[in-house]
């Protein structure tokens, strides 16, 4: 079973849920990710991700010199991008509690 | 923007992806504004795994062309019509430029004639065939080519592209030689007129609900992060002096037993050369385009001189604002590090050796 659909429903939350916690920049992103499991996303799928985070005003971003020299994107969450991400996890929540008993239950058919 | 310079402090796979990057943006049409954030984006990630010594994997995955198609995905279908009038928008200045120019250049030139005379869009016509065909061979042969190539820069496909951009050009303009196919001029102009005031109507009143302002705010932002980016990488340019100066004194000391004291007289001595060749280089366009003028007096009306030393005058100016460009960088690089040496009370070679050490 291909995961790739299932993350993609959950990756935007993710990339959120990082950016929540402080200003960062894409590899920050990418490292955090890959640091709690998520390996094989790249900058082609993150990309996308900031962009539309971007235009729908759940994120921020300012262009500043980074330590290695080019000029770099930090990212920030909105007031906005705080209420999409407890609208997120509420719904994360409430979506993961019932695929946990049905796909984790004892009889797992009817 | 100037990639050379961001491609220059990537090496090895970094660097090779960047440039395929870039091949891909050439290729696929995709608008300059958004391939240069894009594009500085990229960078970034690149440099951060470069100096991570991560691997350019983690950035980009293990297919280069799957990536490129995702990392530009949100390049929608109306950023592609909004690029296509823009060269539709170019296109129609060259061609109300180009008309004028004949038209002014014809022996029977005559503004009342403005109203009866005829113009051949043959060439028009064959030009914009042109244009479509090698868009697409770009895209959909060469650019595949390009991404799934081993390292090797983009050099090879950009040739290939222009090559047989002016292959196909030259065989439309015999083609279409044989098929004149006249249109009344004056409609011809004012179909372009306007389409060039509307299209620039329509910007106008766009970057006043984006940006509040006329201005191009995206290239201007760009722009100066362009000027950034060259000084970020004066230090490269500093390396490549540096470098070649110690390669030039080992050969002048082997073979002439130049003492390092000799060699910074030497370099010295060229410093002020260059500045008076700086000086003069100016006069030496401007007497080209007198002599071309005079040359041709002879056989040609007042008019005619006129148009050919505006031309030529336009065209030598463009030759040596760009390779002023080039000099004014690198002399300041130049005087820079000698001034430099001379404060540091080091002979060259130390100074050389300090330096690159540094990097």
């Amino acid at each position: 079973m291909d995961d790739t659909q299932l993350m993609k429903g959950i990756l935007e939350g993710c990339v959120l849920s990082v950016i929540s916690r402080q200003e960062t920049y894409g590899y920050e992103i990418l490292s955090e990710l890959e640091k709690e499991g998520f390996t094989n996303i790249g900058e082609g799928t993150l990309y996308p991700v900031l962009t539309r985070l971007d235009k729908n005003g759940y994120i921020s971003c300012r262009r500043a010199k980074s330590p290695l020299g080019p000029i770099r994107k930090y990212y920030s969450i909105t007031a906005q991008g705080k209420q999409r991400l407890d609208a997120f996890r509420e719904n994360y929540r409430k979506v993961t509690e019932s695929a946990d008993r049905i796909i984790f239950s004892g009889d797992g058919h009817r | 923007m100037n990639y050379s310079n961001m491609e220059s402090q990537l090496s090895g796979d970094y660097r090779d992806v960047f440039q395929k990057v870039q091949l891909y943006v050439n290729l696929s049409g995709i608008n300059d504004n958004i391939a240069d954030e894009q594009l500085l984006d990229l960078y970034d990630l690149l440099m951060a795994a470069q100096s991570g010594k991560q691997p350019v994997k983690k950035v980009v995955g293990d297919d280069v062309e799957k990536f490129c198609k995702d990392y530009f995905r949100d390049y929608s279908k109306m950023d592609h019509v909004k690029e296509m009038f823009r060269r539709i928008y170019r296109l129609a200045i060259c061609a109300l430029f180009l008309e004028g120019i004949f038209y002014l250049a014809d022996e029977e030139y005559a503004l009342p004639h403005l109203l009866t005379a005829k113009t051949d869009v043959s060439a028009y016509l064959g030009g914009i065939g042109v244009g479509i065909l090698i868009s697409l061979i770009g895209e959909r042969v060469l650019l595949p080519l390009g991404l799934r190539r081993r390292k090797s820069g983009n050099m090879l496909y950009y040739f290939v592209y222009i090559v047989l951009f002016i292959v196909f050009l030259t065989v439309s303009v015999h083609f279409w030689d044989k098929e004149d196919l006249f249109i009344p001029l004056f409609p011809f102009l004012v179909v372009l007129i306007s389409y060039i005031a509307l299209y620039l109507l329509v910007r106008s009143v766009w970057r006043l609900r984006h940006y509040g302002t006329l201005r191009d705010v995206k290239r201007a932002e760009l722009k100066e992060i362009d000027k950034y980016y060259g000084q970020y990488v004066d230090r490269d340019l500093e390396d490549i002096y540096l470098k070649g100066w110690q390669k030039r004194y080992r050969r002048l000391s082997r073979m002439k037993g130049m003492t390092p004291e000799e060699f910074y007289q030497l370099l010295q001595k060229e410093e002020k050369q260059e500045a008076v060749i700086e000086r003069f280089s100016p006069w030496a366009y401007v007497l080209i385009v007198i002599v071309c003028t005079l040359l041709a007096a002879k056989d040609s009306t007042w008019y005619d001189l006129l148009i050919l030393a505006g031309i030529l005058a336009a065209a030598e100016f463009g030759i040596y604002w760009f390779f002023k460009k080039i000099s004014a960088e690198n002399a300041k690089t130049r005087t820079q590090l000698l001034e430099e040496c001379e404060r540091s009370g080091m002979d060259i070679l130390s100074f050389i050796d300090t330096k690159r050490k540094e990097k």
